[in-house]
């Protein structure tokens, strides 16, 4: 099992490959391999998906997606 | 003249009865979509928590895989817990049923008829106690069926699936657990013998194959699932790929990157595309799921291990949904002594068939076993290096936090259920032997029913799960 926490100003969903899997900030696990990270609708966020290799990660150190961020003109 | 005339109609009487004996045909899918059909997440769950999460897997083996199981479903109702703050049983905390062969009769009776399980007059009548095998053997000898038999698209399996739709499941089709939406969740496995894997019966499945599950007897799948080699011809269903606007989900494509990241989800997308081609594989035979998987747990380790399935615990866990979760694995897996190395000659063909079409089924069930330990080990070890870094952190740098959250608390229980765990040896060498078959004596059932709870009880898991379900 690997481990990942995506980043962002405020508590939204995060989806793993279109499907909820948890919410920003929080420690999610993570099978192995490529998966397309987002933070479903609103789209109010750039960018829209972003893509990983997850792997060789551990709880103490997981992989930390800081990508998303507001759409200009967000507040 | 009148002779003729006699053996004419004869002859037109066979030719029409053979010509229109054929397999039920699963039905078309007119459009995909993924809210709906026999899913995990369209079924609810009254009196039943998320955050108590059990599955349970039923092996394969007959007759003696059906009884070990129903006692395992015995025990379970018989089991009061205190969970949230409420009185219930164990049995209503199920969620997932993953079922193979033998195993598949049980499982899908409970999901179609719940408490009738436990009626005497009913699943003991129409199947455990009962001859089925004996039935099948006579439907053979039926010169009616000689001529169903005739037409090259009605096999063997066929007249087992009628009975079993008759005689056990009384025509009830996948509609009927769509229409109750409540849990257990089954998954009915086959094996499809062109890819060697697993075969579902869940409308995940047949979005592949653009059908539409709703229309498929329950028993066909039951068939599909106990459809032993050699005994029966493969069953059948209509590929219609490529005409419901299907879409892939998006792990499939990702998964398709894994060649060397993950070889698994790999393969998983390189099987369900397999399906996709239009006209490449228009019907899909099926086999015992024993030949992919004999203990039916490879199913629920993919939703164990992976963020793939619409029920993937891992997500479950992460959203702090889950808090136990149990995993009962009920294997009637038997180690009959034999006399072939006793021998300097070679067993026979008939022997060599017998070895070809079971080893096979048993092989990997311990590795699956100790994938499913393993999962759990790494869990709590991981859990475990996050809890000692934190103190460490703690005590030399006191201001300082974790970068990062732990996971939400979870708790696993991996139990197995097999004849090994017997301890008297006497005992276990009769359970070991038992003969795999669709008809066992009254007393042997019997004895079937009682060793699963008695197992379970002598399982230290176990005990841990229910002292922790009385606080």
């Amino acid at each position: 099992m690997e481990y990942v926490v995506v980043s962002y100003l405020t508590e939204r969903d995060v989806r793993i490959d279109r499907q909820v899997a948890g919410k920003t900030n929080d420690t999610l696990m993570v099978e192995r391999g490529h998966h397309l990270f987002d933070l479903g609708d609103p789209q109010d966020y750039q960018p829209l998906s972003v893509e990983r290799n997850v792997q060789n990660t551990t709880l103490v150190s997981p992989l930390l997606i800081n990508d998303f961020h507001p759409s200009r003109g967000v507040a | 003249m009148r002779n003729c005339l006699h053996t004419g109609l004869a002859a037109l009487f066979i030719f029409v009865l053979s010509s229109c004996a054929t397999y039920p045909v699963n039905p078309p899918l007119a459009r995909y979509n993924p809210q709906s059909g026999y899913r995990f997440e369209n079924l609810k769950a009254p009196g039943n928590s998320d955050s108590l999460f059990v599955i349970l897997t039923f092996s394969g083996g007959g007759t003696r895989a059906a009884a070990l199981s129903y006692g395992i479903l015995e025990k379970l109702r018989n089991t009061k817990i205190r969970w949230e703050g409420e009185e219930r049983r164990l049995l209503d905390e199920v969620d997932v049923i993953s079922s193979v062969s033998g195993g598949s009769f049980t499982a899908a009776y409970y999901g179609l008829f719940h408490e009738g399980l436990f009626d005497p007059e009913k699943f003991q009548k129409v199947f455990l106690y009962r001859n089925i095998e004996g039935e099948l053997v006579a439907s053979l000898f039926n010169p009616i069926n000689w001529l169903r038999l005739a037409s090259p698209t009605f096999g063997r399996i066929e007249l087992a699936a009628d009975l079993y739709d008759q005689e056990i499941f009384r025509e009830k089709s996948f509609s009927d657990l769509v229409n109750q939406g409540r849990r257990p969740f089954l998954m009915i496995n086959a094996t499809d013998i062109t890819m060697g894997s697993q075969f579902t019966f869940a409308q995940d499945q047949f979005d592949l194959l653009c059908s539409d599950l709703s229309g498929v007897r329950v028993a066909r799948a039951v068939a599909a699932s106990s459809n032993f080699p050699v005994a029966f011809t493969p069953l059948i269903m209509n590929n219609y790929a490529g005409t419901c606007q299907y879409q892939e989900p998006a792990w499939m494509e990702e998964a398709s990157k894994d060649v060397v990241a993950n070889p698994p989800r790999f393969n998983r997308a390189r099987i369900a595309r397999s399906y996709l081609k239009s006209g490449r594989r228009e019907y899909i035979h099926l086999l015992d799921g024993g030949v992919a998987d004999n203990i039916g747990l490879r199913g629920p380790m993919v939703a164990l291990g992976s963020n793939d399935l619409s029920w993937s615990l891992p997500n479950k866990i992460s959203s702090g949904k889950v808090k136990k979760l149990v995993v009962i694995v009920v294997d009637a897996r038997t180690n009959p002594k034999t006399e072939i190395d006793q021998k300097p000659s070679g067993p026979g063909l008939t022997t060599i068939l017998e070895i070809v079409s079971t080893v096979p089924l048993g092989n990997y069930s311990f590795d699956t076993v100790q994938s499913l330990l393993d999962t759990f080990n790494q869990w709590r070890n991981d859990r475990d290096a996050y809890t000692a870094c934190k103190g460490i952190l703690g005590r030399q740098c006191p201001a300082a936090n974790m970068p990062t959250k732990p996971l939400p608390p979870i708790e696993t229980y991996g139990i197995y259920v097999g004849f090994d765990q017997i301890k008297d040896a006497k005992e276990r060498d009769d359970f070991l032997n038992l003969p795999t078959t669709f008809h066992l004596p009254a007393n042997d059932v019997d004895r079937l029913r009682e060793i699963g709870p008695k197992i379970l009880d002598e399982s230290e898991d176990f005990q841990n799960l229910i002292k922790g379900l009385k606080d």
